[in-house]
């Protein structure tokens, strides 16, 4: 399977009052086609800016080094008209907080009608607000019952009166799904989805995962996530964040299994304790985005740092269909 | 909190206090004195009297000089009667909650809509023009706007956390309201005091226009009162009625400049990265 | 809705009080403060009589019922300064206020969204620079100067427009015309201080709504910027706005007061100008009451249009 998105070298800097915040410093990605891929990370670790930066949404911070390629073209570099046709009908974003992500003046059925237009008309002012006046109703709805019930909720609510209400009028996980829906009605070829699970309660998170475990396999998938279950439940492959840059990617079912990297060590371990454990302590302070350690950016709290961490920033190193960031993997690590 | 503030922040202080130095220079910069009825009335512009006289033969540039004075006083002296009466209403009612709060509010909101210039009228003719009476009318028919805004930052400066804390650390309510939430509410006192001033010689120029002003002083509303009044408008008289609405202008570009400067600067799109 | 209708009653009667007591409570003897200075050349008898017939010489309350039932009835005193009822003399001015007032308040309002929108979106570019210095600088000016400035540069110098009052007197179709080629002046006057006046309030709206998520969300579907823009920022900027139209309209009133009085205008202003000059006490009463009046219909507009544009406070 060929890649569709492949990210290399992607480094993305915001200028603050507080100083020059390196959001992504050096980021490494790949997403085939078919593929769900889940980036794991706490918070601050720049997943967020990643996301946003495939997108060319990361303003106001700045893209200055590296490329994003996507079906072989290069979108760091595109102009921004390019970049409207890619975004919503190529790629397409779910966002995190369901109550915020919706247009609160707007219905659900104009909003999911939109989608509709944009892939028809294209998203340039008079053509939506004409697209969407002349849309026919029977024709959206007609295809957006086809998505919802695709999403198995057809029989949960009745799509006529859901396209009549207001956001602030429906349930966390109703408005989650018609985030979905709305990204789905694009058809585009990847899906972002920025923490589909975290603003959710547990009962409507386990029903969204079965959601995403359903579109695996027909559109590539870019899950965002700290929680584990989520990823291990949807994702193909897994990509680990700290500190603006990934340290390790591969297949999830290895990397799980044997984490490599001593970041992701550490966040496994905190993930899941077994009774009667404690959460290990974890050394250190946490990451400071804009003094950076030089070499490796985990080494001020690893406990198997050696003397070229400190100096180097090491590279991607493959150990067993593993890519892993870190030195003991390296030639020094070896030896 | 502290208060930033940048370049219109400062242009903003710096013309206003030149205007301000001018007007208590007043003796040492005007040629004449402003009521002397010296010379011919309706004079151009000259050497002797660089604007030119007025309908009663007063010197211009001088009156525009004197006329500050006034306008500034009354300006900053109805102003801090509306505001610290709209303060001490706001915080007591954002603090203390309840049927007062409730009370208050009630009657601030029936003056709300009532309009301020038509009452200040109202009012005016009545009770007569001198002063004292025009920064009184000014000031108690102003702090409703105040007074609303002040209860809304003291209400939520009142949740937040740490006065809730030191509540429940056993202080007890006037010096939570000293140390903890006046504080916070002072900067927000003083933007609206800057407001309040533009707001009070705006209103009394429009008064001494309508020819509401205090005869007994000079002020740029009354210049420009007895410049339409007096057939300065008619017959194009235009260094009688221009300088002192001009004063005017340039006197409340200077205070919005000084509340313009001091606003949230941060790009909003930066709370979504930083906050994560 | 109920407790909204309560209010605005309440506030009907508060200004109905406070007309009814400001006259009376003010120093001066009250019958000078009803009457006018015209009063003053009365004789003694002649004094004793309107007392009698204004009912001042009852209690307080007395008279209060009596002002009540006055006020519905449409008796609004007697105006000795136009020589006619203080109602028909309110009635006439108070069309062409109306007639400068609401026109500006829909051009002023749609220049302001637009612009501020636009400065909001380009923020600190030189396009917004260059928006917030001119708009603020109108802002700034006292509203009627610049109405003077107006008309001496394009009425007496430049000639283009006449220089005051409303129509030279014609019928018709070219009435109409006439009455039109006078109202751009005052109109141009009083659109540029409520379009100052809204730019900013506009800009301010769109510049928070920026960093909203579903902005954001709207940007990622494909949408254009101008789209974006003009569709979902936009859409909820404009309840804000509603409110705070409805707030100013009082100092927008005022203001249309003050430039009528330069330009002649046969309007409220006009009205209450000459009141003043005069001293015609129930004149300035009726125009107070008239104004409150329309201050309190605007904002209840106001209210329900709010309700209108943000489905949440349904």
């Amino acid at each position: 399977m060929k890649e569709l998105l492949k990210v290399r070298d992607l480094h993305v800097v915001f200028e603050t009052p507080g100083g020059l915040v390196q959001a992504n410093r050096g980021v490494n990605l790949d997403v085939k086609a078919n593929e769900a891929v889940g980036i794991m990370g706490e918070s601050g670790c720049g997943k967020t800016v990643l996301f946003l930066s495939l997108l060319r949404l990361q303003q106001p911070g700045k893209i200055v080094q590296g490329c994003v390629l996507f079906d072989g073209r290069d979108l760091a570099r595109l102009g921004q008209k390019e970049m409207q046709r890619i975004r919503g009908s190529q790629i397409a974003l779910v966002l995190q907080d369901h109550a915020t992500a919706l247009n609160p003046s707007f219905t659900v059925g104009e909003q999911l009608g939109e989608a509709l237009v944009i892939r028809k008309n294209g998203g340039d002012l008079w053509r939506t607000v004409w697209g969407q006046h002349k849309l026919d109703d029977v024709e959206v709805r007609r295809e957006i019952d086809s998505v919802l019930q695709d999403l198995a909720l057809g029989d949960v609510v009745h799509v006529d009166k859901l396209l009549d209400k207001y956001p602030h009028q429906l349930s966390g996980g109703m408005r989650q799904r018609v985030l979905i829906a709305m990204a789905l009605l694009a058809r585009p070829r990847l899906l972002i989805a920025d923490e589909p699970t975290t603003a959710l309660d547990r009962a409507t998170q386990m029903q969204t995962l079965a959601l995403f475990e359903r579109l695996r396999g027909r559109t590539a998938m870019l899950i965002i996530s700290h929680d584990l279950d989520a990823i291990s439940q949807t994702c193909d492959r897994v990509a680990v964040m700290y500190g603006g840059s990934i340290v390790e990617r591969g297949a999830a079912a290895e990397v799980f299994a044997n984490p490599r990297h001593p970041y992701t060590r550490l966040l496994l371990s905190c993930q899941k304790p077994r009774r009667g454990e404690s959460l290990p302590p974890v050394s250190g302070d946490v990451l400071d985005l804009i003094d950076f350690p030089p070499g490796c950016s985990f080494h001020p709290r690893c406990s198997q740092a050696m003397s070229v961490c400190s100096q180097v920033k090491p590279s991607e190193f493959e150990v067993e269909g593993v890519k892993v960031a870190c030195h003991l993997f390296g030639e020094e690590g070896r030896s | 909190m502290p208060i930033k503030a940048d370049k219109m922040t400062w242009a903003g202080v710096a013309i206003l206090a030149l205007l301000v130095l001018c007007t208590i220079l007043a003796p040492l910069i005007t040629p004449h004195d402003p009521w002397a009825y010296g010379r011919q009335p309706f004079l151009n512009p000259g050497r002797v009297n660089p604007l030119g006289t007025n309908d009663v033969g007063q010197d211009i540039f001088s009156e525009l000089v004197y006329g500050g004075r006034t306008s500034l006083l009354i300006g900053f002296a109805a102003a801090l009667v509306a505001v610290t009466t709209g303060t001490l209403i706001g915080l007591v009612s954002g603090f203390c909650k309840g049927r007062l709060d409730e009370a208050l509010m009630g009657i601030t909101d029936v003056f709300l809509v009532i309009p301020a210039l038509p009452l200040v009228i109202l009012v005016s003719v009545y009770v007569g023009t001198s002063i004292w009476n025009i920064i009184l009318v000014i000031g108690l028919v102003s702090w409703p706007s105040t007074a609303r805004v002040i209860r809304s930052q003291t209400l939520s400066v009142r949740e937040s956390g740490y006065v809730e804390s030191a509540h429940a650390m056993g202080a007890d309510d006037s010096w939570l309201m000293w140390r903890h939430v006046l504080p916070n509410v002072l900067p927000l006192i003083l933007a609206r005091f800057v407001l309040a001033v533009a707001i009070a010689m705006l209103m009394e120029a429009s008064l001494s226009f309508l020819g509401l002003g205090d005869p007994t002083a000079k002020s740029w509303g009354m210049m420009l009162h007895y410049a339409f009044a007096r057939g300065g408008f008619i017959n194009g008289l235009w260094w009688w009625y221009l300088p002192p609405g001009l004063a005017i202008a340039l006197c409340t570009l200077a205070l919005n400049l000084v509340n313009f400067g001091v606003e949230e600067r941060s790009d909003p799109r930066l709370k979504r990265v930083m906050e994560r | 809705m109920l407790s909204k209708v309560v209010r605005y009653f309440i506030v009907l009667l508060v200004i109905v009080s406070l007309n009814f007591l400001i006259p009376r409570l003010m120093p001066g003897d009250p019958i000078m403060n009803l009457l006018g200075e015209e009063a003053f050349y009365g004789s003694a008898e002649v004094l004793e009589e309107l007392r009698v017939e204004l009912g001042l010489d009852g209690s307080l309350y007395a008279q209060y019922v009596r002002y009540l039932g006055n006020l519905s009835t449409g008796d609004w005193g007697y105006s000795y300064l136009y020589m006619r009822p203080v109602l028909n003399s309110i009635t006439l001015h108070l069309r062409w206020t109306l007639i400068l007032v609401l026109p500006s308040i829909m051009i002023g309002a749609s220049i302001a969204t637009f612009f501020g929108a636009l400065a909001a979106w380009y923020r600190k570019s030189r396009l917004d620079v260059a928006l917030s210095s001119m708009f603020l600088f109108f802002y700034s000016m006292p509203h009627y100067w610049l109405a003077m400035m107006l008309l001496f540069l394009f009425g007496f110098q430049l000639d283009w427009f006449p220089l005051g009052k409303v129509s030279g007197g014609s019928s018709g179709l070219p009435y109409i015309l006439d009455v039109g080629w006078h109202m751009v002046l005052p109109l141009v006057a009083l659109t540029t201080f409520k379009a100052s006046y809204d730019f900013l309030i506009v800009r301010n709206s769109v510049v928070s709504i920026y960093g909203e998520d579903y902005i954001l969300m709207a940007h990622a579907k494909g949408l254009s910027q101008m789209t974006v823009l003009f569709k979902h920022a936009l859409r909820n900027a404009l309840a804000p706005l509603v409110t705070v139209t409805a707030i100013q309209f009082g100092a927008i009133l005022s203001g249309t007061l003050l430039i009528e009085v330069v330009f002649s205008w046969p309007g409220m202003g006009t009205l209450i100008y000459e009141a003043i000059g005069a001293r015609d006490y129930p004149l300035l009463q009726g125009a107070f009451f008239i104004v409150a009046v329309c201050m309190l219909l605007a904002n209840l507009i106001a209210d329900v249009l709010y309700t209108w544009l943000d489905p949440r406070t349904r």
